[in-house]
């Protein structure tokens, strides 16, 4: 099916690429000899605090060049940045499916007073300003908090809504097809019900709803991390290496560039992926070639 | 025409002003893809090779702005659903005018004058301008379509299963609108159908279709008298009739209370508001104690008063809208009555709770009308078949998949089907595989609703003996729901009529089909077409003697 879809397998490989960089991340910057974490004053520019050296610093020692003041190594930043961004992603997304799944289903097989009080949480949470709340939460919440926890679990949690939301259109089409009903008639109770007869239909919008969903919580990572109550340092993170580069931009701008252009692959790679599963799984949709 | 294989090949036919053209054939022979060729409404992915001549204009070679003159100008088409035919958010009489104006050039008062004119040529009254598709019933909707495809006075008329969504009583009264326009407009018809009782009614010539071929074509009296193919002989011996009564004469019926009347075990009631008294005999399996079901304020079901005995089969008889799948709802537990007991062996449904219903459940099996929609698209069909014995039994393993084999094999499928999907199986084969689940716990009492009404003739028949030879077998009680009177006098012993969620007329099957007592059941039998031309001319004129208003 990806054979098919050009811009689906481009996305693929791009997820596969900053996938692989950000799991062999010690591995790449081994290979590379640094580390996102020692200070090296030797390779700035002493008269501005700037990376010595044509665009950014950019040698064979240092493959993205080095972080101003700082000195530190920027592709050891980027790829351990993946790691962050990919392992809160993803956590968070899996954290959104399995609420959405479970009040999704939860409310369309039940309906009733259960459908109408989760349909109005939801509207309620996919209008609620998130991010003041999460900044707040961010300064609220004690130190002594996993930082990346509090963002999974946070980022997570805002996410379910959309994903209930097509859960329950989709069990509300299937509830009235004839085998929901023999089911029930033999005496199913609703977990099994779910489980038999539900969850295998629901598998396929679940993934592509999930997928297309990575993109936003990777982004919403950086935005917390950019305004700075995400990762804290030194964990290497692109939403506060975007932050910081930001005022580097006139005199140094590839300091941006390495890790704006991670951030921009990896959403724009789960997008096309997303939208090119949502193609081949249903078959009303057709395939762009 | 070609898609990846030949939908239709080699396919020629015509027919002159006036004639009625009945194209008939099985789900997927190619009939309604090469009527809609002719108004270029095919897929994209679709070629077409041949010629299709109106009037001496190839209608294959015309432009896309000349085909859309053609289309609802000298053709019009009729569709099978009426409800997705029209717009839901327009005015029945503005939907028309449009069409009138589409291809004319007429004044506001114009096209409003016409639309007057094509509703009461459909015999609708002028009211029904005002009205929404939603606030006509499905028979007058069909009527309106039938207006705006014969709006501008086409030279060929198309209609695609126009009856198929109907109930028989409405049927009856499209296809003598139908027969009535032909005379009045001089049209040509092309009938697109699958049921055979409607080509005897109102077809002049049939052709009849086998995957994409023409197998046969001719007078209809000819090739129903004498079909010389030999698919067209298995069709028409496939076709499920109604049996003609031999005259007898039976006495008349007397009064045994107030508003019922009876003539041996055959009751029926004579005033309107009641349904008729049930005396459960010994050890019935269900029993049914004035129920009713409510939605709101509509009342589906009105203290019907039912039984089926033990190894006995009861034929629901109805209309849409008649209660009969309320019923089948408050036994299954689907729907909650909002009166009266559900008896099943002398345990009242409503009271059980937990376990004890469960364990009742268990011994209600299921058949479904829709076999595609009844199966589980992403389970195996062993694992559809497995889902009961799962739930209730304690068979596992070997003993399990021993156990649905014997299933499929009593429903004579190929245990080698064990691990297919639905979708890869044909609508005859889900329905046996729907029939195999619904035994496979050995049911006391077996509900099947329509279950044979979305299959093709030829399978109906196939599953209709297997059904009749299982029931000998296993003895199960079954409710039988059918709005097909024929399927009923094949499998019934006794016969309930449903009108309006009250139950008219109940008796031995065949007291009640063929000397029916309540009017409704004289008037749903002789409105129920047969696939034989001469007889079905009888009948019609039957049928038009009792006058169809309620």
């Amino acid at each position: 099916m990806l054979r098919r879809d050009r811009w689906a397998l481009a996305g693929a490989i791009t997820v596969a690429v900053l996938g692989v960089a950000a799991v062999a991340a010690d591995l790449l910057t081994a290979i590379e000899g640094q580390d996102p974490y020692t200070y090296r004053s030797e390779v700035l520019d002493p008269q501005t605090g700037g990376p010595a050296g044509a665009l950014g610093g950019v040698s064979g020692e240092h493959w993205f060049g080095v972080e101003p003041l700082s000195g530190r190594d920027l592709f050891a930043i980027v790829v351990h940045g993946a790691r962050t961004s990919f392992l809160i992603g993803l956590a968070a997304t899996a954290v959104s499916v399995v609420l959405g799944v479970l009040i999704g289903a939860g409310a369309g097989y039940l309906g009733g007073w259960v459908d109408r009080v989760v349909t109005w949480i939801a509207d309620v949470f996919l209008g609620f300003p998130y991010l003041v709340f999460m900044i707040a939460l961010g300064a609220v919440v004690p130190s002594s908090v996993s930082r990346p926890l509090l963002l999974i679990v946070v980022i997570g949690f805002f996410g379910w809504p959309s994903i209930a939301r097509i859960v329950r259109a989709q069990v509300l089409t299937l509830k009235k097809r004839n085998f929901v009903s023999a089911a029930r008639i033999l005496g199913a109770s609703p977990r099994q019900v779910f489980r038999a007869e539900l969850l295998p239909n629901l598998w396929a919008p679940i993934i592509v709803v999930a997928t297309l969903s990575i993109p936003g919580k990777i982004g919403l990572e950086a935005a917390l991390s950019f305004l700075g109550v995400g990762i804290p340092q030194p964990t290497p993170s692109w939403g506060r290496a975007i932050s910081t580069a930001v005022e580097w931009v006139v005199t140094d701008p590839m300091f941006l560039f390495f890790p704006g252009g991670a951030l921009f692959l990896a959403t724009w790679g789960f997008t096309v992926f997303g939208d090119g599963l949502r193609d081949a799984l249903d078959p009303k949709t057709e395939v762009r070639r | 025409m070609a898609f990846d294989a030949p939908a239709a090949s080699e396919v020629s036919y015509s027919l002159a002003a006036g004639e009625v053209l009945a194209v008939v054939g099985e789900s997927g022979s190619g009939k309604t893809v090469t009527a809609m060729s002719l108004l270029g409404l095919l897929p994209g992915t679709a070629t077409v090779t041949g010629r299709a001549l109106l009037a001496g204009r190839d209608l294959f070679t015309l432009s896309a702005g000349e085909l859309r003159a053609v289309r609802g100008g000298e053709i019009g088409m009729v569709f099978q659903e009426p409800m997705t035919a029209l717009n839901p958010v327009f005015r029945i009489g503005d939907q028309l005018a449009e069409v009138v104006r589409a291809h004319g050039e007429r004044t506001t008062a114009q096209a409003k004058q016409r639309t007057v004119e094509l509703l009461s040529l459909v015999g609708l009254p002028s009211t029904a301008r005002r009205k929404y598709p939603h606030e006509l019933s499905g028979g007058q909707l069909q009527r309106v379509v039938i207006a705006m495809a014969v709006a501008n006075e086409p030279s060929l008329l198309i209609a695609d299963e126009p009856t198929t969504a109907l109930d028989v009583t409405v049927q009856a009264e499209i296809l003598e609108l139908l027969r009535d326009l032909r005379g009045r407009l001089d049209a040509a018809i092309l009938l697109i159908t699958h049921d055979m009782g409607v080509v005897a009614d109102l077809a002049d010539r049939v052709v009849v279709m086998h995957d994409g071929r023409v197998v046969e074509q001719g007078p209809v009296a000819d090739v129903f008298g004498a079909p010389e193919h030999e698919y067209t002989r298995s069709l028409l011996a496939a076709v499920v009739s109604l049996s003609t009564p031999p005259p007898v004469d039976l006495p008349a019926a007397v009064e045994v209370s107030p508003g019922v009347v009876a003539r041996g075990a055959h009751v029926a009631v004579t005033e309107p508001d009641l349904s008729t008294p049930d005396e459960p005999g010994d050890d019935p399996v269900l029993v049914l104690t004035g129920l009713s079901v409510s939605y709101g304020r509509f009342r589906a079901v009105d203290g019907v008063g039912l039984h089926v005995g033990r190894g006995e089969v009861l034929g629901l008889v109805g209309e849409s809208g008649s209660g009969k799948s309320s019923i089948a709802g408050a036994v299954t537990g689907l729907v909650a009555p909002s009166a009266g007991l559900v008896g099943l062996t002398g345990q009242d449904l409503s009271r059980l709770r937990g376990r004890a219903l469960k364990r009742a459940r268990g011994r209600i099996g299921m058949v479904f009308q829709d076999p595609a929609s009844s199966l589980n698209p992403r389970a195996t069909i062993a694992r559809s078949v497995a889902s009961p014995l799962l739930l209730h039994g304690s068979l596992r393993g070997a003993a399990l998949a021993r156990r649905v084999d014997e299933l499929l094999d009593a429903v004579q499928l190929s245990p080698s089907l064990r691990e297919r999907y639905p979708h890869e199986l044909s609508g005859g084969q889900r329905q046996r595989v729907g029939i195999a689940r619904a035994i496979a716990l050995d049911p006391e009492l077996l509900i099947a609703d329509e279950p044979t009404s979305a299959l093709d003739v030829s399978v109906q028949a196939r599953v209709l003996d297997l059904f009749r030879s299982l029931q000998a077998e296993l003895r199960f009680a079954c409710l039988f729901i059918s709005h097909d009177l024929a399927v009923v006098e094949r499998l019934a012993d006794r016969v309930a009529v449903l009108y309006r969620g009250r139950v008219v007329e109940t008796g031995p099957a065949g007291d009640v089909l063929t000397e029916p007592l309540h009017p409704y059941t004289r008037r749903l039998l002789a409105a129920a077409p047969v696939a034989d031309p001469v007889r079905q001319r009888e009948r019609r004129e039957a049928w038009l003697a009792l006058g169809h208003s309620e």
